[in-house]
């Protein structure tokens, strides 16, 4: 039974996009990711419109100090298991961003990361592999907690 | 005794084909219409089985229940859509029989039909989201525009037939041909073809869940099981109403006769490509049309839709051949 849960979770990521104050380059790339060329629905990935829907919360940019309550709630309204990835070098360290005066992440500072994905901005195949590895996550956790 | 025997039977029925054949089918289901929208974009696709994938994911899922929610409510409207489109394919005849058949069963499923927009409209206004809750208004106005010309639709088979049993329509095309190769019944198939796809709530007519717009309407706050309770409702919806438009104006989903392999076989085969051909029609209606704004959906639903609507009931009164 855990098993075919496991296998389900695997086969069918779906994604909640948040921007926590990016320079908006890491979404334009985010979405490049999901049109048809690279086909991401052929791994059953999809993006949702509410963070209810969601597995797999996908934030982009440093944490500023207006986006750190929202990003909070977002993550809080997620149903469990969740996972989080960190797209992006604002995301996953802060980037040229990170001496700014009203920074209050990195993502990892605010809310538990299972992925970063490096890169100003990251390619398509960089956001795919990072998601693949997600997963890979979840299949070594084998539905545990979390 | 026998009441035993037969309550056994009924159980076995609706538990054999309700709760395990429909939401397969309906998965499958809504699995074409998943590739054939991205074979149509030029992609590859979902594999066979990812609609089975998404269902069990959801139903393994955290079920949270929103603080602003009325909790009772909120919980049983999935199960509401859910029981009433599973009812309403029970009541319909799948391959010519059903034990459920009754005089009046055609208004029985009409009004079935219009439950899960009803159960989405209760469970939205439950929740206590204000994006839930522009979604239910459009829901609303939206049942208000399609209803009536859907209802002048289906009275052209049922004028033709004149009965309002299902197997009588279906008797009557067998004798006298599908009523879609008439003129009345093609209008009809049209009107039903359209008002199909906003009960599915699919583009051009997914007003009530524009995902860019209020995000998912009245689902915004379901997740998990329930959310897998509401996808399931519109899969087997998706089937409900393909064997509507089937039973009405496509000849009927009927094995003709019993006793002859051949037959079997080909009324099976012709069952399958009814239910495809309509299925596939309402795909290629949702992947090559943008949504329309909510006064484009309701007005061409009042004036061109109705005025169909109403020509094919009229013509449906002329007593010619192919009328
Ligand atoms: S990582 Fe680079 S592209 Fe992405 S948000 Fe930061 S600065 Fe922009």
């Amino acid at each position: 039974m855990s098993g075919l849960i496991t296998w389900a979770r695997i086969k069918s990521p779906w994604l909640f996009h948040f921007n926590s104050g990016s320079c908006n380059n890491c979404d334009i790339e985010l979405l490049d990711a999901l049109t048809p060329r690279f086909d991401v629905e052929r791994f059953g990935i999809l993006l949702e419109g509410s963070p209810r829907h969601a597995d797999v919360l996908v934030v982009t940019g440093i944490v500023n100090r207006q986006t750190l309550p929202r990003l909070k709630r977002i993550y809080d309204q997620m149903p469990n298991p969740k996972i989080v990835v960190a797209l992006g070098t604002c995301a996953t360290s802060g980037g040229i961003f990170s001496e700014g005066y009203n920074i209050a992440g990195p993502v990892d500072k605010v809310i538990p990361v299972d992925v970063y994905i490096p890169g100003c901005p990251p390619r398509p195949q960089a956001i795919i592999d990072g998601i693949v590895k997600a997963l890979a996550k979840i299949q070594a956790l084998r539905g545990g907690k979390r | 005794m026998i009441d035993l025997w037969v309550v056994g039977l009924s159980i076995a029925y609706i538990v054999l084909i309700g709760l395990l054949i429909a939401p397969n089918i309906g998965l499958f289901l809504t699995w074409i219409h998943r590739k054939l929208g991205a074979r149509m974009q030029w992609r590859i696709g979902p594999p066979i089985y990812q609609p089975w994938a998404d269902v069990i994911k959801l139903l393994s899922k955290e079920l949270i229940v929103p603080e602003t929610a009325h909790r009772a409510t909120f919980l049983l409207a999935p199960l509401l859509a859910l029981a009433t489109v599973i009812l309403a394919f029970l009541i319909m005849p799948f391959v010519g029989r059903t034990p459920l058949a009754f005089v009046g069963d055609v208004i029985v499923v009409i009004y079935l039909m219009s439950m899960p927009a009803l159960a989405a409209m209760i469970g939205g206004s439950a929740s206590g989201n204000p994006y839930a809750a522009v979604g239910v208004q459009r829901e609303m106005t939206l049942i208000f525009s399609y209803e009536l010309p859907f209802i002048m639709a289906a009275l052209v088979p049922i004028l033709k037939a004149r009965s309002l049993k299902f197997i009588d329509i279906i008797n009557y095309q067998l004798g006298n041909g599908p009523l879609v190769f008439t003129i009345s019944g093609f209008l009809a198939f049209v009107v039903m073809v359209m008002v199909m796809q906003a009960k599915l709530a699919l583009p051009p007519f997914d007003i009530p869940e524009a995902k860019t717009e209020i995000i998912a309407g009245p689902y915004v706050e379901y997740s998990g099981p329930l959310l897998a309770l509401f996808k399931l409702a519109h899969a087997v919806m998706l089937l409900v109403v393909a064997c509507f438009v089937s039973n009405m104006l496509l000849g009927g989903l009927i094995v003709s006769d019993w006793s002859s392999y051949v037959v079997i076989l080909t009324d099976l085969l012709l069952i399958a490509v009814k239910i495809l051909v309509v299925i596939i029609i309402a795909a290629f209606i949702r992947f090559y049309n943008p949504r329309l704004r909510p006064d484009q959906a309701f007005g061409m639903f009042w004036k061109t839709i109705t005025f169909i609507a109403a020509l094919a009931l009229i013509l449906s009164f002329v007593p010619i051949p192919y009328f």
